[in-house]
């Protein structure tokens, strides 16, 4: 029984890799997304902290970043965007890499989990720059972007394994 | 596999319907009602997984959003400053030194005229010193922006104490009001302070009270406070910046400041040099001393 428990796991999480190209490489392009994610709300943070230069630079960033959404208490909401890519660049990694207390699909419903919390916020957020601020921030767009696309991914994995079960 | 659309099913251990069977394979039987039976138990348990997850996930941002929302930090209630200087009656020019007050106007107000300058020179921005200086420099600010601030309490005062005071240098104060509604109500509102005569004074004033940005620093309770501490008619003040009187100066100056090729402030414009950034008082003098050489 332990066999065909085993071997019934090894075929789901491997049904992925034998149905299809696209979306067997789903993993690989969510970690690749957020490194693209990682990098946008990284330089964010990074301007957010940067007193070095001791100026307020005009640019809508500049606007957007200085409005009273760009922290949550003292915490930087790009931190917040930070964080979420690196969570979810793990989810990715031990998908890839098949490893991690969690099975395949656990992985994949906590990475769907936590990038729709971070779409969710995103699109408030978006909703914030047009109707509030009256600023667009375009590297905070591309984070609302590169959230979004991973959610979609993610759903694709969603839809399967719902789809599909052991 | 192939199925295109996720199969809704109301109750475990039912007999499925046959379409089913063209995706996942069933053993025939009691063994394979028990394996559809396990099958459908497991498809129900990532459901609701999935489904908690999703309610985590709109809890945790709906909490985020309320906190934002809800812990708005309001300064609209902060105690309003006014710098010794800039308090109405206080000590003329001759009465303290440059050094005690924190107030750059009145450090010259008998030497400085002061005011909008808009239509006597093309400029849009506000004067202080001898206008036959040889050297006038030009301020770019927002009212908001915290390295302006740290400009005009720690770096302004001496400034106008070692050059303007001495007739060697006349300052232009522009603004730059980039950082939200406040900057430019404060804006607006020291160009209504102008009107009276104490242009400077509010200018002090405004930096003096800083406090984060469109947080209610610059509410319009705080400005009319602000207008009061240091003597201005209070009725024409609050008219005028409850009509906008101004909204054209401001929006003149950030203008002028797009044609300047100012994109960040504090910048000062020394012989048509840019000094962008809050830079330290020995730099400002030697790019000044530099610039009075080349007069």
């Amino acid at each position: 029984m332990s066999s065909a428990t085993a071997s019934k796991r090894h075929s789901a999480t491997s049904s992925a890799a034998t149905t299809g190209g696209f979306v067997a490489r789903i993993p690989l392009i969510v970690l690749l997304l957020c490194v693209v994610g990682a990098g946008v709300a990284g330089y964010l943070t990074y301007t957010h902290y940067d007193e070095s230069a001791l100026v307020c630079s005009v640019g809508d960033c500049g606007t957007v970043q200085k409005s009273k959404y760009a922290e949550i208490g003292p915490i930087p909401i790009a931190i917040l965007g930070l964080g979420m890519y690196a969570v979810v660049a793990l989810t990715a990694l031990a998908r890839i890499l098949r490893r991690g207390p969690l099975s395949f699909d656990g992985w994949t419903i906590a990475s769907w989990a936590i990038s729709f919390a971070g779409l969710l916020y995103a699109g408030y957020l978006t909703y914030v720059e047009i109707w509030v601020i009256d600023a667009i921030c375009q590297w905070c767009v591309t984070s609302a972007i590169v959230t979004l696309l991973i959610v979609i991914l993610e759903s694709i994995l969603i839809w399967r394994l719902l789809d599909a079960p052991e | 596999m192939s199925d295109s659309a996720p199969r809704r099913r109301s109750s475990k251990g039912k007999q499925r319907p046959a379409r089913d069977g063209a995706t996942i394979q069933r053993p025939a039987g009691a063994r394979g009602a028990q394996a559809a039976a396990a099958q459908e138990a497991e498809r129900q348990r990532r459901l609701r997984l999935l489904a908690g997850g999703a309610l985590v996930a709109i809890i945790v941002v709906v909490a985020l959003i309320a906190f934002t929302v809800l812990n708005d930090d309001d300064a609209s209630d902060e105690a309003v400053v006014i710098p010794p200087g800039a308090a109405e009656g206080s000590p003329a020019a001759g009465g303290a030194s440059p050094e005690a007050t924190s107030a750059a106007g009145s450090a010259s107000p008998e030497a400085s005229p002061t005011g909008a300058v808009a239509s006597a020179t093309g400029t849009v921005g506000h004067l202080l010193g001898d206008p036959n200086a040889p050297l006038t420099i030009v301020e770019y600010a927002d009212f908001q922006c915290p390295f302006c601030g740290e400009f005009a309490r720690e770096i302004k005062p001496q400034l106008i104490a070692d050059y303007v005071d001495t007739g060697k240098v006349q300052l232009e104060f522009r603004d730059l009001a980039f950082l939200g509604q406040e900057s430019l109500d404060a804006a607006e509102a020291s160009w209504c302070a102008g009107d009276q005569g104490k242009y400077w004074e509010f200018h002090d004033t405004l930096f003096a009270n800083q406090s984060g940005e469109n947080e209610g620093a610059f509410a319009r309770a705080r400005l009319v406070e602000m207008a009061t501490g240091i003597g201005l008619d209070v009725t024409t003040f609050e008219s005028c910046i409850d009509g906008d009187t101004h909204e054209a100066s401001v929006q003149a100056s950030n203008e002028q400041a797009a044609a300047d090729g100012v994109t960040s402030t504090p910048t000062l414009i020394i012989d048509g040099e840019k000094l962008v950034g809050l830079g330290s008082y020995d730099e400002l003098r030697d790019r000044i001393e530099e610039a009075l050489g080349n007069q």
